[in-house]
């Protein structure tokens, strides 16, 4: 002890590098790891889930889809009932074989069995089960009780005809069956069909004495098919899904323990009291609930691929289909595993930090799983696609994407959102927890509840939180991609109720749903979103950006699609879509102003407002200048992704260098109204192109024919530009910093 | 090295108000152990707090080394060894295991961490099991493990919350050892305890608080003065509340 000197520490406090965050997540991980419960839900439950599942997978299809050459049982009560169905039964089985193969002429109607599809078939005749109840079974019990008890799968009772001078050679049955036992249908069914054909080939029979030769109304075949994969089931959504759910299984017992369980424990306070963020501590239990979550998945997906493989090929073709090795598709689903796992660990610390005890969380726990499984559950439905709104509902999105990506026919815009909205929700639950976890109100128990986390501060604050700005763009990207996927059912009505519904969704998306989300997390509007007066010089700079910028972000597009980078490939995309095509037209019978209020100022006013105002001033002070404009460039770029339901990548690039321009003046002048003018005047223009195609063809330019604007204009526009971006950058020197600058 | 300066803290428990830290000041020197004493629900543990800075105070402020608590949190905690009565081990962790991972919570170089571990093994007698899983040891050994955890990273200033509760007599003499050793070595302590028998024989200073304030501050010669009782225990009786007019406890 003594040679421990008081000596003050050398180095200041730490700092949070990955370095160190890697270290704490090893630490929880070698804690985790040795405990008997992980490596339960690890290794044990998949060892023993994907046979059990197998089995009555496997159970499963032999009774929904009455697999191969099922032998059935079928009974008459007598002997003479026996015969007389025989003879008839014979003589059917000839008919649907003939028909069957195709060499029958009379025949019109049929083909093969409704389950052929599914590969079912059915035993000829002789090889069925069937016979007469011997005396003692007649004895012991009915036909109807020998169905009920499942012995037989079909009782068959000739019943006495009425006025049988006249019918003297109909005989008629009693089928006696089980509707919810999938044999007894079929044997109803085998039976059900040769004797129609029987009956079918009586009436062309005595239709043709009476020299009625005239063809039947109608003929059919069954033909059955399957998708170009070889996929014949609805239930693609089920692999994903119980993987989701093994996922799930993984990360909920180390969540608990790294949170709850360590303030239980009483190792919180000491954590607590180290030198090291919060968020340094909670990132790194969090890195290392996603590592076992990650590692739940890959030995999940493994022993789930091993135990399919090993199935037989019934239910590996009835998962992947008829493709061989669908390594592709696996290693996409084990990324979506990643991904979910990623947004669940977030969702699930958020949760468990909240709780004081093991016991709390996992009350906390429960009810957040049976939220989870129900747009599971829901995504297994037939029918459902992943479209605007699927694509921003959490798990649900990823269960169909897992499924339409396994089966080979997953749509890139709608996965691309999926991705994007799970990583945001993961974002903000993860913001949400370093709020919470920690905390002296969970530390100590005084009075935190989950009611603080979601209370209107008492004090309001100048700019948004980088957890208020997270969770802001939670709530516009899913109201964007459920607004945008609206606006384009709005086909039908007119051409003007069109547009300004598009310029009301912008000022919904983009002004009502921050403004009120700013309301609620007590910022003041003007600081918060940037409303400062603006000096008149920043605003003629502006203005000149504006009706200069157009060239080179027009030229950049053209670039990138003789790069081949471009995605957007206008002649196909009309090809595809020809109501592209109708709307353009429509579009110039529009009066312009409506046309340049909805597409060029409403979005100009409404983007500046958020991305500028509110998430570049949440930032403003938090990161570096340029971290914090090109992060905002980012976002602004990726909403402007999608154009007529596929990705273009030029649009990005183009919106996303000018998102960097519009957030450098913003983040210069301190304010969004020079933005505002400059977007305004670049829509407007990129818009207008239209209008000044003849003039511009004059100068040499065609647009139409989408080629690089003339060199010296594209020249004297760039210089104008750099001009007014030198201008604004001396005229912001002289700015009175006193005037904004958030708390 | 410690000074705390009208440390003021309020909560807000079923809907009431509650004081539990009502303006509390006080200062602890290098080399110098202080006892902050008072019954349950006195104000001691949350004060602790406030200093280490796990509690946001309501007013006031404290300072470690130069440092304020609420301006400089990480390099508070960095000068401070903490040993909290509550303090658990991690359990499927081996000591020897713990003790790396605290040093590098606290910046010491991985080979300065393993001197430390070794000379800190041999101070509280871990070696025995140091390579044992902590869930497996005794009481008394997860309370020796906690101490060398605090001392890990060799901070000047030492906190200490009921350090000897729920130990035996051996345990205690552990405890004592370790507070005589901080002392010579030029640690300021902190020591919070209600067992007042043993702050006299720990501490060179006192401070008595009462339901969150502090009633009397000193050494034991000034606190006789100022009370005119000859020990702890009858100073601390003198200032209880009489069974008429006590109230419910702050937190």
């Amino acid at each position: 002890m003594n040679d421990h000197s008081p000596a003050s520490p050398p180095s200041a406090a730490t700092g949070l590098s990955f370095g160190r965050i890697a270290r704490l997540a090893r630490k929880e991980l070698r804690e985790t790891l040795r405990d008997r419960r992980t490596i339960l839900t690890l290794v044990i439950m998949p060892l023993l889930v994907y046979p059990v599942l197998s089995v009555a997978l496997k159970q499963f299809l032999l009774t929904s889809t009455s697999a191969k050459q099922s032998l059935l049982i079928i009974r008459t009560e007598t002997q003479d009932e026996l015969l007389t169905l025989d003879g008839l039964l014979k003589r059917g089985e000839r008919l649907v074989q003939q028909r069957d193969s195709g060499t029958a002429s009379t025949p019109l109607s049929g083909g093969p069995i409704l389950g052929a599809g599914l590969g079912a078939s059915e035993l000829p005749l002789g090889e069925n089960s069937i016979g007469a109840l011997s005396p003692e079974e007649k004895e012991q019990s009915s036909l109807e009780d020998l169905v009920r008890n499942n012995h037989i799968d079909l009782g068959i009772r000739v019943m006495p005809v009425e006025n049988s001078e006249e019918a003297r050679d109909e005989v008629r049955f009693h089928m006696i069956y089980r509707p919810n036992l999938p044999l007894s249908r079929q044997a109803a069914d085998f039976v059900e069909r040769r004797l129609r054909a029987v009956n079918e080939q009586d009436l062309r029979r005595r239709l043709s004495k009476a020299g009625d030769r005239a063809p039947m109304k109608a003929g059919w075949r069954l033909i059955p098919v399957a998708d170009e994969k070889g996929h014949s089931f609805w239930l693609g959504a089920l692999v994903p899904l119980v993987l989701i759910l093994m996922t799930i299984t993984g990360a909920v017992y180390p969540a608990i323990d790294l949170t709850a369980g360590e303030r239980e424990r009483g190792t919180l306070e000491s954590l607590m009291a180290a030198p090291v963020p919060r968020l340094g501590l909670l990132m790194a239990k969090y890195v290392a609930v996603v590592t076992v979550a990650t590692m739940t998945a890959v030995i999940n997906l493994t022993a789930m691929v091993v135990t399919l493989a090993s199935s037989g090929k019934e239910l590996w073709t009835f998962f992947f289909g008829n493709q061989g090795s669908p390594a592709e598709a696996i290693l996409a689903v084990f990324l979506l595993l990643i991904l979910f796992a990623m947004f669940f660990s977030a969702v699930l610390l958020l949760v468990t930090s909240f709780a004081r005890s093991f016991k709390e969380a996992q009350a906390y726990v429960v009810p957040l799983m049976v939220v989870a499984l129900a747009p599971g559950f829901m995504s297994v439905m037939p029918g459902l696609t992943l479209g605007p709104l699927m694509s921003v509902v959490p798990l649900s999105n990823i269960v169909l994407l897992a499924r339409d990506v396994m089966e080979g026919h997953a749509s890139f815009v709608w996965g691309a959102v999926a991705v994007f909205t799970t990583l945001l929700y993961g974002g903000v639950a993860l913001a949400l927890a370093a709020r919470v976890f920690g905390s002296d109100a969970i530390l100590y128990g005084s009075e935190g509840t989950w009611a603080d986390l979601f209370k209107r501060p008492r004090e309001l604050k100048s700019q948004a939180t980088i957890t208020d700005a997270l969770a802001t763009l939670a709530l516009v990207v899913p109201t964007y991609v459920i607004a945008s996927g609206l606006l384009s059912s709005l086909q039908s009505v007119n051409m003007v109720s069109q547009l300004l519904a598009a310029a009301g969704t912008t000022f919904i998306v983009f002004i009502v749903v921050p403004l009120l989300m700013a309301c609620y997390q007590g910022i003041e509007t003007k600081p918060g979103f940037q409303l400062f007066r603006s000096r008149p010089v920043f605003i003629v700079a502006a203005a000149v950006l504006g009706v200069t910028l157009w060239p080179l972000a027009y030229d950049l597009i053209i670039l990138c699609q003789q790069l081949g980078v471009a995605t957007l490939n206008i002649d196909k995309l009309t090809e595809q879509r020809p109501e592209l095509l109708d709307l353009v037209a429509r579009l110039s019978k529009v009066p312009p102003w409506v046309v340049l209020f909805s597409l060029a100022v409403a979005p100009a006013i409404g983007e500046e407002l958020f991305f500028r105002g509110y998430l570049l001033g949440a930032l403003r002070g938090r990161m570096p200048a340029w971290s914090a404009i090109g992060l905002t460039a980012i976002v602004f770029g990726l909403f402007h992704a999608s154009f007529g339901g596929v990705i273009a990548v030029e649009r990005v690039l183009s919106s996303t260098l000018l998102g960097l321009a519009l957030g450098w003046i913003c983040w210069t002048t301190r304010s969004v109204y020079p933005g505002m003018v400059l977007h305004v005047l670049n829509n407007g223009l990129m818009l207008s192109l239209t209008y000044l195609a003849p003039r511009l063809q004059s100068w040499g330019w065609d647009a139409e024919g989408q080629k690089y604007l003339p060199l010296p204009f594209l020249l004297a526009t760039t210089i104008v530009a750099a001009i007014a971006f030198l201008l604004l950058a001396l005229a912001a020197r002289h700015q009175k910093p006193a005037q904004t600058a958030p708390a | 090295m410690i000074s705390a300066v009208e440390l003021t803290k309020r909560f807000e428990h079923a809907g009431r108000d509650v004081l539990a830290a009502d303006r509390i000041s006080f200062r602890v020197a290098q080399g110098e152990v202080y006892g902050l004493l008072g019954a349950n629900g006195a104000g001691k543990t949350t004060t602790l707090r406030m200093i280490l800075g796990l509690l946001a105070p309501t007013s006031g402020y404290a300072e470690v080394d130069g440092y304020r608590t609420s301006d400089s949190p990480d390099d508070v905690k960095l000068r401070i060894g903490f040993v909290s009565t509550s303090a658990g081990l991690y359990q499927w962790l081996t000591p020897r295991e713990l003790l790396l991972f605290f040093a590098d919570l606290y910046n010491v170089p991985p080979r300065q961490a393993e001197e430390n571990v070794a000379k800190l093994s041999a101070l509280f007698g871990l070696s025995d099991f140091l390579d044992r899983r902590s869930a497996t040891l005794s009481t008394g050994q997860k309370q020796r493990v906690n101490l060398a955890r605090s001392l890990v990273h060799d901070p000047p200033v030492i906190l200490l919350d009921e350090p000897t509760r729920g130990l035996d007599v051996l345990g205690s003499k552990v405890i004592f050892d370790y507070i005589g050793a901080a002392r010579q070595a030029g640690k300021a302590v902190i020591v919070c305890t209600h067992r007042l028998d043993e702050a006299e024989r720990m501490c060179d200073r006192f401070g008595l608080l009462y339901e969150g304030r502090m009633r009397h501050e000193g050494t034991l010669a000034d606190l006789r003065q100022a009370t005119g009782h000859s020990n702890l225990t009858d100073m601390f009786l003198a200032g209880m509340p009489t069974p008429e007019r006590q109230e419910p406890a702050a937190a």
